[in-house]
């Protein structure tokens, strides 16, 4: 039995629901949207855990289950929930089921892609860049700072430097211009993460187990993310290959966050450098398989079934 | 004596409020040969300018207090880490919008100060915390269980253990575990076995302190092995009470600190 818990038509899991069908494996929701029918309760005990998951009608054996593939959406903002005051039943409720849900994703034997903890780490980049290095990579010059001159030295050292929030917040990397400058002393009230610019080509990996897809990004923004909004044009992705030294990097790296399933942000710089900034632990890679047709969720449902990698 | 000329500090960092932490402090002062000195989050968040570099060169940091203590790899040695959180609450002007975010990127501010201290700390930063991993009850009984160290039930209907008083779940004992040395507080003498298995408990959490709460077990074998003698896991916490364990429990920290002396990664 697979376990995929969020909102169903998200295309995250949703491509991933079509992959397990065609592999006409056992499926059990634990869908957000249904959560007043839903319920999940376990013990543990000397002898081993044991619970039921329910969905509507249907519950299964928590020990029967395999494998749990999650992304859940904060269940504050559930539209089923949406005008009811904090203290409301319905949320003390949807928040006690999302809680033990949680929790029993974090003790279950289970392949859990990811489990909770493994995926803290992206919660603070200057913590997470250690862990990076760790296994080898070139991780970007960083400074962070609530000091102006500290980073006035920085540009002048660096020349094109870009900031960009220090936590897993996701916020728009933005290049430090005239009218960053300007307004610099701002950051005496709160530390602000810089990196010196890094020259070259975006690759996001995606890392399932130990298999690897990259997909090479061209755009000449400096988050390509935003490339279509900001300037017009929208960035262009192809699928590529890595060097088998940089392959073996990314699942190195995934291997030690302790995720299953990770999308790693690359850039080669023109000297061939291997220039690592994150590695999102929860990646919404049906944007990169949508444009490059690598089959990432196949690769999912293959490694949530324990079909080898 | 520190590379820079001067005494290397010892570091007690943890809450405004926290008590326990200043008693720490206290009594390292009274035991080491060097200065100890305890610096809250209120000193971090508002009375600290901050350099913290990631980079080919590795991790640095380099902490200026309002005081002119520096702070950096050459003045710290040692770091008893009992930080919970660094906030932006007391950011008054702000919106509750801007203080969430802020208090976000203090938070991760902390955590990549704290990891670039590498080796040196007592209970070194994870992602699930800054004074270490943070688990829930049942994740801890979970581990327990791996290392065979019996465990109490848990039901995840149950309220969360942490509300009840030990003496009102048939609480027996309360036991330090740093590093290797395993200290209880007044109670009874703790069993060979229970002692390796919070041992191996402490390990196996990538924690360096600990301390766990054991209860009376209706059959003395939680964790089916037959080695409990009636005790159990109910609990841990990161964030010890340190004064429940005297003298015994700072010669312990006290210990651990020495031997962190010059530790980098």
């Amino acid at each position: 039995m697979i376990v995929l818990a969020g909102i169903p038509s998200e295309p995250t899991l949703d491509r991933v629901a079509d992959e397990l069908r065609a592999l006409d494996l056992p499926v059990v929701w634990f869908d957000q949207r249904r959560a007043a029918g839903s319920g999940c309760t376990f013990r543990l005990d000397g002898d081993g855990l044991h619970g039921t998951l329910r969905d509507g009608e249907r519950s299964v054996r928590l020990e029967d289950v395999a494998a749990v593939y999650w992304r859940l959406m904060d269940d504050r903002m559930l539209p089923e929930l949406k005008g009811l005051p904090a203290d409301a039943p319905e949320r003390t409720r949807c928040r006690a089921l999302h809680d033990a849900f949680t929790t029993w994703t974090s003790v279950t034997p289970a392949r859990v892609v990811n489990r909770a903890a493994a995926m803290a780490s992206n919660g603070s980049k200057p913590y997470q860049a250690q862990l990076i290095r760790s296994v080898g990579f070139d991780v970007p010059e960083t400074l962070v700072t609530n000091d102006p001159e500290l980073v006035r030295d920085f540009v002048a050292r660096h020349g094109r430097v870009i900031y960009k929030s220090i936590s897993g917040v996701r916020s728009i990397v933005e290049e430090v211009d005239d009218a960053a400058l300007a307004r610099l002393d701002d950051i005496r009230w709160c530390p602000v993460q810089f990196q010196a610019y890094v020259e070259g080509v975006d690759v996001r990996v995606h890392v399932v187990g130990r298999r690897v897809f990259a997909t090479r990004i061209a755009s000449d923004a400096a988050d390509y993310r935003y490339a279509a909004t900001r300037s017009g044009v929208p960035a262009r992705l192809e699928a590529t290959r890595l060097s088998d030294a940089t392959e073996a990097r990314c699942v190195e790296l995934t291997a030690r966050l302790g995720l299953r399933f990770s999308g790693i942000d690359l850039r080669i710089t023109p000297d061939e450098r291997v220039v690592c900034f994150e590695a999102n632990p929860c990646p919404a890679y049906s944007y990169y398989e949508g444009h490059t047709n690598q089959p990432i969720a196949r690769a999912v449902a293959h490694h949530l079934a324990g079909i080898a990698d | 004596m520190s590379r820079s000329g001067v005494d290397a500090i010892w570091l007690v960092v943890g809450q405004h409020n926290d008590i326990e932490a200043r008693w720490v402090a206290d009594g390292l002062r009274a035991r080491a040969d060097q200065p100890v000195r305890f610096v809250s989050d209120a000193t971090l968040v508002h009375d600290c300018r901050w350099d913290l570099r990631v980079g080919a060169g590795g991790a640095a940091a380099r902490l200026e207090l309002g005081d002119g203590t520096v702070l950096d790899p050459s003045t710290v040695d040692g770091v008893v880490n009992r930080l919970c959180w660094l906030g932006a609450e007391a950011f008054a002007g702000a919106s509750a919008t801007d203080r969430d975010y802020a208090t976000g990127e203090l938070h991760a501010l902390g955590l990549g100060w704290l990891e670039s201290l590498g080796g040196r700390v007592v209970n070194r930063p994870a992602g699930t915390g800054l004074a270490g991993p943070s688990r829930r009850t049942a994740e801890w009984r979970s581990l327990a269980r791996t290392v065979r160290l019996p465990i109490a039930p848990f039901d995840s209907d149950d309220p969360p253990p942490e509300v009840l008083p030990l003496d009102e779940e048939g609480g027996v004992a309360s036991v330090l575990v740093v590093d290797g040395d395993v200290v209880p507080a007044d109670g009874p003498d703790l069993p060979p076995a229970v002692r390796d298995g919070l041992t191996a408990l402490r390990r196996a959490s990538g924690l360096d302190l600990l301390e766990a709460h054991l209860v009376a077990s209706a059959d003395g074998d939680g964790a089916g092995t037959g080695t409990g003698d009636g005790l159990a896991l109910r609990s841990v916490s990161f964030l010890a009470t340190m004064s429940r364990f005297g003298d015994a429990g700072l010669d312990a920290l006290h210990k651990a600190l020495i031997t962190r002396r010059g530790a980098r990664r």
